[in-house]
């Protein structure tokens, strides 16, 4: 029989570790400006809950005997994946609405650049179509 | 007349000369064509610089490319600006002949309809009845707009349709952006548009590339019909009161 204690042990220590070096990542990240606070909300959640669950290792047991895991580390993996959707979801939306408010400035760029051009030839010496940039200048 | 136009420096021309003649033949429309150009990378920008005051055509220039649909909604947004009684939208790529277009913006003017679909598909249609997988697509999508809103149209994939003034402002609020031509029925069906269509005889296209590659269809008409059924359960804007200024 293998000694459980001391894989129990490993394995708590990469998730501590793991937790850590994440924890401090996000904060250089963001004190960089490298990642907006409000992006990085959710990342220090899961390495916040992740860390909670790894030092407890009470209510991770608890945590799995709720889902129906039998070994418990297993069921922080389970939280890992859990967050990691959460957070690509929280990503896809934030692309989607970029990209709605990227179309709405080109459409409003392409509408203020065409009332531009118009306005320049109507209040130019000729009200003429030649487009003849030079001599209407003022 | 709003023209979506995205790589199209060889076919741009001939659309608004042939707008032109049909401003000939019917001297008491105030025809005013609007080309988008949907950040084309070929010089179609540089055409219309050239060549829209002669064709008395606004046009928009998009600095990126936005895809149809809201290459179509800028349009309609400028059409609604200019307080158009009718808007008409054309595809800049040639297909839909100009003389054809009394035919959709007819019933629109007088105010049979709200929307008027022009169709290849309906009797007394002629002329380019485009693949036998495209019309097999439009089929489906057919089906799918009669099972979703209870309208039949035939030819849902067609670009060549006419709003009326109210239509449009409705539409420039919440035109579909992914697959327009199919998807901007459900808002209009939900909101109680009336929607008909006309015979008309389209050509296929001389030069260019068509957007749509049969290899990508039967993923396409997935797309579609998942993106339609979103459209049925969207929050939708109201309906402006009566219509806009005569």
């Amino acid at each position: 029989m293998p000694p459980l204690p001391e894989y129990r042990f490993r394995i708590e220590f990469w998730a501590i570790l793991g937790c850590i070096v994440l924890f401090i990542g996000l904060i250089e990240l963001v004190r960089r400006n490298r990642l907006k606070e409000r992006y990085s909300f959710l990342w220090f959640l899961t390495s916040g809950v992740l860390l909670v669950f790894t030092l407890k290792r009470s209510w991770l047991e608890d945590l799995a005997r709720l889902v129906g895991v039998y070994y418990p580390p297993t069921a922080l993996f389970l939280l890992l994946v859990f967050f990691m959707l959460l957070i690509l979801i929280h990503y896809s939306t934030v692309i989607s609405r970029l990209l709605d408010e990227k179309q709405a400035i080109v459409q409003n760029l392409g509408l203020l650049e065409a009332r531009v051009r118009e306005l320049e030839a109507t209040s130019g010496a000729r009200p003429s179509p030649a487009p003849d940039i030079s001599s209407s200048a003022d | 007349m709003v023209i979506p136009a995205f790589n199209e420096e060889e076919n741009i021309e001939r659309v608004l000369q042939e707008i032109d003649s049909l401003r000939r033949a019917r001297p008491r429309w105030r025809i005013v064509p609007i080309v988008v150009n949907d950040g084309s990378s070929d010089r179609t920008e540089e055409v219309l610089e050239k060549i829209a005051a002669d064709y008395g055509a606004r046009f928009i220039s998009l600095p990126l490319n936005v895809g149809i649909g809201r290459a179509v909604q800028t349009g309609l947004k400028l059409a609604v600006r200019l307080r158009a009684q009718v808007v008409l939208q054309l595809d800049g790529d040639g297909q839909h002949p100009a003389e054809q277009i009394p035919v959709i913006v007819g019933p629109v003017l007088s105010g049979k309809t709200e929307v008027a679909v022009g169709s290849r598909y309906v009797a007394g249609a002629g002329g380019n009845v485009s693949t036998r997988l495209r019309q097999a697509g439009t089929w489906f999508f057919s089906r799918l707009i009669k099972l979703l809103v209870g309208i039949s149209v035939q030819d849902v994939t067609s670009g060549f349709r006419a709003f009326s003034g109210d239509a449009a402002e409705f539409l420039s609020r919440c035109y579909p952006d992914d697959y327009p031509e199919v998807q901007a029925y459900v808002p209009l069906a939900r909101r109680g548009f009336r929607i008909s269509e006309h015979a008309v005889s389209m050509r296929p296209r001389t030069r260019g590339i068509s957007s749509i590659t049969p290899l990508k269809s039967v993923y396409y008409m997935i797309k579609v019909a998942f993106a339609t059924s979103i459209d049925l359960i969207r929050p939708l804007p109201r309906r402006r009161g009566g219509p806009l200024e005569r």
